[in-house]
């Protein structure tokens, strides 16, 4: 059993005939938090949806949990299976009750019970502070709070990696804050996570490392500490002091 | 008629590419005794006189007796060996190709187009229908040409029109034409007394004077025919045996009203026959059915189960029916009209 | 002639009629003059329909009716089993209100959240068909025989409207499906149906189906007339639906999928417990549209020889005895017509309602 969770080896991704991705390598190891920002249109979202396989990637390759990634259906859904996903517009299934959002996916293809489902939805709910709301539809919460149950539908499923996609950039200030402490908890808890955010307090408590992504290339990996105090590259430099002006 | 012509197209072009494997003598006859049924023409709801549904849900009506006469012609009884079905106009003749009805009853008249493109084959002529003139009875008109220098209602684009101006024209006398769109607005015009006659198949006539003419007494149809058209049984090309029966089973009709046979007492004329003919007829003695494919007594049991001819005109369009339509034409040749039984030799 | 500028005083709805109806001479005028007209309309109506009408001939003839000056309703009673199962054997009728009963309790029991789901729906139209053929087929359990072409009136047109939307539904879903799949030759056949089908009128498509197929398929393809119509109609109604259901697909985010998938769900539960339900819900006001208009759409069934609710009024009035009345007996087939269409919207209404609840 190895300790490697994600192992991205010379991934290059391409519309068309514009590279968006170009020639990746990371490596993310079980229960490593890891932070990717850079200035939008750097292809850090693109990244991580690479990982899940929402997109497909055209050269090099992508190994995530001991499985390689590829056309083969079976391995993107054993893939999918394991790795969960936070977006950045929640994407809850307004059809469906807060409860039911985070049963549909485990009874589907975990095979849960009803019984047991809800039993560990609760439990996730209980767990980002929303166990009320467990029958409200997501049109009647806030964007904290469905934020927090994407989260929980997300945990529902079991997963060893965790994908945030900027999950705060949509929200109002005063809500951010009850969507980072519950992902900090998630980190304590030893949660393999690869965050795109800009909340560059939260790379700083939490990340292990902290990558910097410009131009659809990793252009620098640094422990927080170094990364923030004292940048390797120019562009970074640059980044941060836009980043944290405000 | 768009959806006509689509049809006629279909039907012709299914005929063409179906000739030759279409019906070989006596393959109907055969089909018709393997299945235990004849399947006729009805009507998509109903043709007054002609097919009809009484409160129960039976057909009733000329058309449908002539159906249930066939039946009885080949089963012995048309009860539970035949099966009416429901059938548009439009879909007369793909119907009766496809093989889905065996015989086409249903008000169709003799056509060259339908003879030949269409490949179809028509048995003699069951009835005329009649295109006569009504006119009120205070005008006194007898004739057409007593409506010399009147007026007619008509609907425009028809071929009443046609037929009212070849009419007129060769029976030297003048009728004003007062075109209209619909039938409604010219029968509306006809009861306000716009015009003096109204033109129309007789049966038409018959039900609109029965039926929608406030005081029926007060309007006549003028016996003389306009023009005709020849009404008659339809059925797939090329099955002589299956015309035969058609042409047979009608002359059984009109030959048993000469004869003064009726369902009342066609019995005692069976036990004594006053002619050979009418002994042949009723399968008193052999010969009649066999050389058809059919029973020898075929003959009694449509006269028994059905009646005559004149018993089928009075109880769907006649007498005894609410139209009260005189025979007309349709009359046996003794009697002033164009009815006639074939030879039985 | 209104003056738009002028505050509407909100004190009370009196005032406000007056204020809309009764501002200037000339609106008096008017308003007396529109509710005069109603008011006429309305009372010759009423003394049509209601108070001069004969409801009744004690002898079933027509007789009656043709002193009186009102509606002749007369012919309702007379000739109503007719309307309702057309040329059906009069004997066994009751069969063919059994049959047509289910049909509608069906309709009725689908359109309960109890029955909201794939397999329940499935279970009970199965039911209520096995339940419809027995009755109106007959030929088991001692029942006899009576074949489609003997079917009709109301009970032809529901079975009609309810086989063409039950095989219709599933295959606009399938076409609306593989209308945006990435394979482009399942893509192109889905555009080359739907857009083939939706070239053709309704009715050169029936007929198709029912005179020209038989000469084309080989013999034991071709089955019944009514069910190779039904195929056809449901051809039709699937293309249109499809086009109706895919604009209810393009409408949602591209999230909602993509959730699914980060879930690990597989294509067949996306697509049912993700994306058709919320698909059927933005498509909900012109799928009723498209069921009441196929509704209507069944009375072409006539001209093909089916004896359906208007053949049966056809035939009701069309006869010696009441051939005057054809006014009555199309009043009566609106009504049930209507009947149907108004529960069918009132349903879409009350589903509209209750779905806001859920939705984005």
């Amino acid at each position: 059993m190895t300790d490697t969770a994600i192992q991205i080896r010379r991934m290059n991704k391409f519309y068309g005939s514009f590279q968006v991705l170009r020639d990746i390598n990371l490596t993310v190891r079980k229960g490593e938090r890891i932070v990717i920002c850079g200035p939008s249109g750097s292809g850090k979202s693109t990244l991580i949806r690479c990982i899940n396989r929402l997109e497909d990637h055209q050269d090099g390759s992508i190994n995530v949990l001991g499985t390689e990634l590829n056309e083969d259906v079976g391995s993107i859904d054993l893939i999918r299976r394991e790795v969960g996903m936070v977006f950045q517009h929640f994407n809850l299934f307004p059809h469906l009750t807060v409860l039911e959002n985070c049963t549909l996916a485990p009874m589907l293809v975990r095979r849960f019970s009803r019984a047991e489902a809800e039993r560990v939805a609760r439990e996730y709910l209980e767990r980002v502070r929303i166990p009320e709301k467990a029958d409200a539809f997501p049109s009647e919460l806030s964007g904290g709070q469905q934020q927090r149950v994407a989260i929980a539908r997300a945990l529902c499923m079991r997963p060893e990696i965790l994908l945030f996609d900027e999950p705060t950039s949509a929200l109002d200030p005063e809500m951010i804050n009850e969507v980072l402490d519950v992902m900090r908890e998630l980190a304590m808890d030893g949660m393999t996570m690869v965050c795109v955010t800009h909340e560059m307090g939260f790379a700083r408590q939490v990340a292990d490392r902290v990558i910097f992504m410009s131009n659809g290339e990793i252009v620098e990996e640094n422990t927080p500490e170094a990364f923030f105090t004292n940048p390797r590259n120019e562009r970074t430099r640059g980044f941060l002091a836009k980043i944290l002006a405000h | 008629m768009k959806l006509n012509t689509y049809l006629s197209l279909a039907a012709i072009a299914i005929a063409a590419t179906a000739t030759g494997a279409l019906a070989e003598s006596g393959a109907t006859l055969k089909t018709v005794k393997e299945r235990g049924k004849l399947i006729c023409t009805g009507h998509n709801g109903s043709y007054p006189g002609m097919t009809e549904l009484d409160d129960r849900g039976n057909w009733a009506g000329f058309d449908v007796d002539l159906c249930r006469a066939l039946a009885t012609a080949i089963f012995g009884t048309h009860e539970s060996h035949l099966d009416i079905v429901p059938t548009s106009w439009a879909q007369r003749w793909p119907s009766i190709q496809s093989g889905e009805v065996d015989a086409v009853i249903k008000s169709t008249g003799w056509t060259l187009n339908r003879d030949t493109e269409i490949g179809l084959q028509f048995s003699r002529p069951y009835m005329l229908g009649s295109v006569n003139y009504m006119a009120p009875v205070e005008l006194g008109a007898k004739t057409p040409q007593d409506l010399d220098g009147g007026t007619l209602c008509l609907q425009s684009g028809t071929t009443y029109e046609r037929y009212a101006v070849s009419h007129a024209a060769s029976m030297g006398y003048e009728i004003g034409m007062v075109p209209f769109e619909k039938t409604e607005e010219m029968k509306a015009a006809f009861m306000a007394g716009r015009c003096d006659a109204i033109l129309e198949w007789d049966l038409q006539l018959a039900v609109f004077k029965a039926l929608e003419l406030p005081n029926p007494d007060d309007y006549a149809i003028i016996p003389a025919p306009v023009a005709a058209e020849p009404l008659a049984i339809a059925m797939r090309q090329g099955d002589d045996n299956w015309v035969d029966i058609a042409n047979w089973t009608l002359s059984v009709l009109v030959a048993a009203e000469e004869y003064g046979i009726t369902s009342a007492n066609v019995d005692e004329m069976k036990a004594n026959p006053p002619t050979p003919e009418v002994a042949k007829m009723l399968g008193a003695t052999p010969g009649f059915g066999t050389v058809l494919g059919l029973e020898d007594d075929f003959g009694y049991n449509i006269i028994k189960v059905i009646g005559n001819y004149a018993e089928i005109w009075d109880r769907n369009v006649g007498e005894g029916s609410v139209y009260k339509l005189p025979r007309g034409v349709n009359a046996l040749l003794r009697d002033g009209g164009i009815n006639y039984p074939l030879v039985i030799d | 002639m209104t003056d738009m500028t002028h505050p509407i005083p909100r004190n009370s709805r009196l005032e406000q009629l007056r204020h809309r109806f009764l501002r200037t001479p000339l609106d008096i005028a008017v308003t007396a003059a529109s509710l005069l007209l109603a008011l006429f309309v309305g009372w010759k109506l009423l003394d049509w329909a209601v108070l001069s009408a004969v409801w009744t001939s004690p002898d079933g003839l027509s007789q009656p009716c043709r002193d009186a000056s009102g509606a002749c309703w007369a012919v309702i009673e007379a000739r109503w089993r007719l309307i309702l199962f057309g040329v059906f054997p009069y004997a066994e009728q009751w069969r063919a209100a059994v049959a047509t009963a289910a049909l509608i309790l069906a309709g009725g029991l689908s359109c309960l959240p109890l029955f909201w789901s794939v397999i329940r729906q499935a279970l009970l139209w199965i039911a209520a068909f096995a339940l419809f053929m027995v009755f109106m087929h007959g030929g088991v359990f001692g029942l006899s025989s009576v074949p489609p072409a003997q079917w009709g009136g109301l009970a032809l047109t529901l079975f009609f409207f309810v086989a063409v939307v039950i095989v219709g539904m599933p295959l606009s879903i399938c076409l609306a499906l593989m209308r945006r799949s990435d394979l482009p030759v399942i893509r192109g056949t889905a555009i080359i149906l739907i857009d083939g089908v939706r070239a053709l009128p309704l009715v050169t498509i029936l007929f198709t189906a029912a005179l020209i197929l038989p000469f084309v398929l080989p013999g034991w393809l071709q089955g019944d007339k009514i069910w190779r119509v039904i195929a056809g109609f449901a051809l039709f109604f699937a293309a249109y639906q499809a086009e109706v259901l895919r604009s209810g697909i393009q409408a949602l985010p591209r999230g909602q999928e993509e959730a699914a998938k980060a879930l690990g769900m597989g294509y067949f539960h996306r697509i049912t417990r993700v994306v058709l339900p919320q698909a059927f819900r933005n498509a909900l006001p012109p799928t009723i549209n498209q069921l009441v208009i196929t509704l209507m759409e069944t009375s072409l069934i006539v001209i093909i020889g089916f004896f359906d609710l208007m053949a049966s009024g056809n035939a009701a009035y069309g006869t010696g005895e009441w051939s005057f009345a054809y006014v009555e007996v199309y009043a009566f087939i609106a009504l049930i017509y209507g009947v149907f269409v108004f529960s069918l919207s009132r349903y879409g209404r009350y589903l509209e309602r209750r779905l806001r609840v859920g939705s984005s």
